[in-house]
């Protein structure tokens, strides 16, 4: 097979591939993807050429449960804000989504001029709702306030967030809630861990805290449903900082919000 | 044609997460624990792949590659980018020997998709002169860098570098052929 003639250096693509460059092969590479398609195309047919080798080749190693339960709830809160923000719909499946939320809504109408507000349809209960229901139901429900939480000797990064949290540990059920809560930038996200009996770290060493939630934050009172990855004993803290988008396995805790703490 | 289940995925169907895991958390987990020397580092990594996989699924096109070779691209990208902020981590000498003398386990294709690519992937490897398919090997699943693949091979790193593009040049013309014909 005879190769076109290109403009670019396939064997710095093929080493970009591999993913061995030096600072200045990287400048190189960047600005040749930059300004050809062809070029970035062939990049990317190369990693796939080595995304085949690993894939074929690999010996299977079996992903720890712990951290699929992880990534799963990742997923789930991920997915959850997706479906409820209005405005950033552009799959067609989700614009379908729109459309039967709309005639939803006019069959609604219909049905309450019809028969009184007695036939309006059940509408499921909100965040707060749900809040209010456990603590008023739950006999374990706690609720803790939120304090500002820094490292020891230094000012806090966010000061004054109001709100609380409410947990049920026989129902392993609860709810974050603030007030102040400065809206995040777009590569950052805040993440709840969750103390519990366990600690900070297990007797191996490794992290114990528990990821319970992963989310945006907006003005106004925001309730934030808690989701643990693995079963909580005995919850003793509730802290929040602020990591990546998707947050992470395990935090350093450099960058602390609020913490709730029992007494 | 039934949809794929990184289609699946994109499209947020229920259970499509955890077959998508299922078929491919064994996959991204043994890269990250071979790239990365850290446990922790590892399962940070994992996640923050599965994140990438979950963002880019919709992107993702059977015609061109298998979803194992997606898949591995993107967590690939990811492990590299991590090796390089973090400045690349020299690994044991332990663990150098056992990378060393690991043997590949061809055949075995992860995951549902038909892996018509992963064979043409060992087949250009098979082609490849035994030690310029051990420095592929050494590169494109342990992330070693060209230094620490001459220094576990005793080869010179000018060859290393050579063997690794040329070597990669090869399998993914390889593939690219296979592809062509299995188009026409």
């Amino acid at each position: 097979m005879s190769e076109r003639p290109t403009n670019f250096d396939r064997e710095l693509l093929a080493a970009a591939a591999a993913g061995d460059l030096t600072d200045a092969e990287r400048a190189v590479v960047d600005a040749m993807c930059a300004g050809d398609p062809e070029a970035r195309a062939e990049l990317e047919a190369l990693e796939l050429a080595a995304g085949a080798v690993v894939a074929a080749e690999s010996q299977m190693e079996e992903m720890p449960a712990a951290l699929r339960a992880q990534i799963l709830q990742t997923r789930r809160l991920q997915i959850q804000p997706e479906q409820r923000r209005e405005g950033s719909a552009s799959r067609p499946m989700a614009y379908l989504g729109w459309l039967a939320a709309a005639a939803c809504l006019a069959l609604a109408a219909v049905a309450w001029f019809a028969g009184g507000p007695g036939a309006t349809p059940e509408q499921a209960p909100t965040l707060a709702e749900q809040r209010q229901q456990l603590l008023a139901e739950a006999p374990d429900a706690i609720q803790l306030d939120w304090q500002d939480w820094a490292a020891e000797g230094a000012p806090p990064e966010i000061a004054g967030v109001q709100g609380d949290v409410v947990w049920s540990e026989s129902r392993q059920e609860g709810y974050l809630r603030f007030v102040g809560l400065p809206r995040n930038d777009a590569n950052e996200q805040y993440q709840l861990w969750i103390i519990d009996r366990r600690g900070l770290f297990d007797e191996t060493g490794q992290s114990a805290r528990i990821s319970g939630a992963i989310f945006d934050a907006r003005e106004g009172e925001l309730i934030v449903p808690i989701d643990p990855a693995i079963p909580v004993k005995e919850a003793g803290a509730f802290a929040v900082t602020i990591e990546e988008p998707g947050g992470v396995w395990a935090s350093d805790m450099t960058r602390r919000v609020v913490i709730a703490a029992r007494g | 044609v039934p949809p794929t289940l990184l289609q699946r995925v994109a499209d947020n169907e229920p259970g499509a997460a955890e077959a998508c895991l299922e078929s491919y958390g064994g996959l991204v987990w043994s890269l990250a624990r071979r790239f990365l020397q850290n446990r922790a580092d590892a399962e940070d990594a994992a996640q923050e792949i599965f994140v990438d996989i979950w963002k880019s699924a919709g992107r993702y096109d059977p015609a061109v590659a298998s979803e194992a070779a997606f898949v591995a691209m993107i967590a690939r990208r990811r492990l590299i980018d991590r090796l390089r902020k973090s400045g690349r981590t020299p690994k044991t000498a332990e663990l150098l020997e056992e990378t060393t003398l690991s043997q590949p386990t061809a055949g075995k294709a992860n995951g549902p998709e038909g892996a018509e690519d992963l064979a043409q992937a060992i087949a250009a490897m098979d082609a490849l002169g035994t030690e310029q398919s051990r420095v592929l090997r050494l590169s494109l699943g342990q992330g070693l860098s060209h230094q620490q693949i001459a220094d576990a091979t005793g080869m010179p790193v000018g060859t290393v570098k050579t063997h690794i593009r040329r070597g990669l040049i090869q399998v993914r013309q390889r593939v690219a052929q296979a592809r062509v014909e299995a188009s026409t």
